[in-house]
């Protein structure tokens, strides 16, 4: 799975550089919606790594490669949740700048919240990035960029409301069994969607 | 033992079918693959490598069954390289290098080294900057660098300059002085295969029309060219003639030297038939021209 994974990250150097600056950018706005701006953002660079190899075919050659097929399948997850945990720790950084260089008032009550409202957008991201892969394994990387835009319309116009009554109710969406429900459901999805993706995957070789 | 062992293999596609076949390939030798465009060659290859699984039959590679959990072992000791290099454009040679020596066990750096140079490849350029010679020569460097056994390539050669061609067939031709190394090489130019397979497999259709050892079959066909108004004052074992192409002036007859008999008379000369005339005539039977 190493090889596969710096496949990808070579493949996706250039493009990552310039999306850490957008990244990093809408990790310095300090306001609670540019955080699940930017968490869908980071997905879009994993997600452009189906392109990159679409458009080389490159699956041709690794069907021929020694990769056992669950290796293929959790590499492009992993790789999912490794841009997910990059961009939360340079957002929770940015944050802590902001505390360091007294741009924020950061108080040992503000600082958790913050964090649960990161950890609330990060499974957030997990479980999106999870209903998106079967459709990308099953249907390729151009219809299944057009499930992405829909389900990252669906997402971002439900964490608009959300935000707004976050704000009213002070805390409703931080509290802790809403957390624990959330991680509960990034987990069913994405052990259901490895599942199905590999289902997919599987079948394709038998075409 | 065989290096690569096919047994009632078939599948079905929508508009074509492997059908029922059954092909050796032994230790040690080049075996060509050879047929028409669609003739299945690539599909044989990639079911072989199980990137593509079959309906029926069962396929030994390397003597594991290609369905078990061992086969994963087998891959790495199979070098392969397809009609066009498929790794994303935007990597190197030098990247391509630290990526495989992850997947392959016995990736020798070393050896990746030797043919980089004796290629004159670059390391550090983009692949998708590479001529086609290029590519193809990266993807055979990669396919010895890993000290396979078998070595799989699907019209490698289709494309290139004579001179790469050549290149190319002298490596694969020393790959096997070692007697344990096979290589199954699909191409419809014939004449690569001509000059260095040991045994010809050809595919018409999905089907397998013979599969003999090279110098034998070429011993074995002859070519009689007649005048049309002399076909049928020709006596001749009908069971000899393998193929038949007509035109305004002439016929061509593909004959099976072996079966013909004493009686038989033979107007005109029996020529040495190439590869490339026994493949047409079989392939296409009665042709008017």
């Amino acid at each position: 799975m190493k090889g596969l994974l710096l496949k990808d990250i070579f493949t996706l150097e250039k493009q990552m550089r310039v999306l850490l600056i957008v990244i990093v950018g809408f990790a310095l706005i300090p306001a609670s919606n540019m955080i699940s701006f930017t968490m869908m953002y980071a997905l879009i660079i994993p997600i452009s790594s189906f392109g990159y190899d679409e458009r080389a075919k490159w699956d041709r050659l690794m069907r021929m490669m020694p990769i056992p097929e669950k290796s293929i399948i959790l590499s492009k997850y992993v790789l999912g949740y490794g841009f997910v945990g990059m961009v939360s720790v340079i957002m929770l950084m940015a944050q802590f700048g902001y505390h360091v260089f007294g741009y924020q008032d950061l108080t040992l009550a503000s600082y958790p919240a913050f964090l649960v409202n990161v950890i609330f957008m990060v499974l957030t991201a997990l479980i999106a990035y999870a209903v998106l892969m079967p459709f990308i394994f099953k249907l390729g990387m151009e219809k299944g960029r057009l499930v992405f835009g829909a389900v990252f319309a669906v997402l971002i116009s439900l964490t608009i409301p959300f935000s707004f009554i976050q704000i009213v109710s002070n805390g409703l969406f931080i509290s802790p069994w809403f957390i624990w429900m959330l991680l509960l459901l990034a987990i069913v999805v994405n052990i259901g969607s490895i599942k199905l993706s590999q289902r997919f995957y599987s079948q394709n070789t038998n075409s | 033992m065989h290096a690569i062992e096919l047994t009632n293999v078939s599948k079905q596609f929508k508009n074509f079918r492997i059908d029922n076949l059954h092909l050796t390939i032994p230790t040690g030798s080049i075996v060509g693959l050879v047929g028409e465009n669609g003739a299945g060659k690539s599909t044989t290859l990639h079911m072989i490598m199980q990137a593509i699984k079959k309906d029926s039959g069962t396929i030994h590679v390397l003597g594991v069954n290609n369905e078990t959990d061992g086969f994963l072992a087998v891959k790495q000791k199979v070098g392969v390289v397809l009609d066009e290099a498929y790794y994303p454009e935007t990597l190197t040679a030098k990247r391509i290098r630290i990526m495989l020596k992850d997947i392959y066990d016995a990736w020798d750096d070393d050896v990746f080294d030797h043919y980089m140079e004796q290629f004159k490849l670059p390391y550090n350029q983009v692949f998708k900057d590479f001529s086609r010679g290029m590519k193809m020569k990266l993807q055979l460097a990669v396919a010895l660098s890993h000290h396979a056994e078998l070595l799989i390539l699907d019209e490698a050669t289709s494309g290139l300059d004579p001179m790469v061609r050549e290149e190319i067939l002298d490596i694969i031709n020393e790959f096997t002085r070692d007697e344990r190394h096979t290589v199954l090489l699909s191409s419809h130019i014939v004449s690569d295969l001509e000059k260095s397979c040991d045994y010809i497999a050809f595919l018409h259709e999905g089907r397998l029309k013979f599969m003999e050892e090279k110098d034998g079959l070429l011993e074995r066909y002859r070519i009689l060219k007649v005048a049309p108004e002399e076909i049928n004052a020709l006596t001749i074992n009908q069971a000899a003639i393998k193929g038949q192409r007509t035109s305004r002036y002439a016929v061509e007859l593909l004959v099976d030297k072996e079966a013909l008999s004493s009686s038989d008379t033979v107007f005109g000369d029996l020529e040495k038939a190439t590869l490339e005339d026994v493949m047409i005539l079989m392939t296409k039977g009665v042709k008017q021209s």
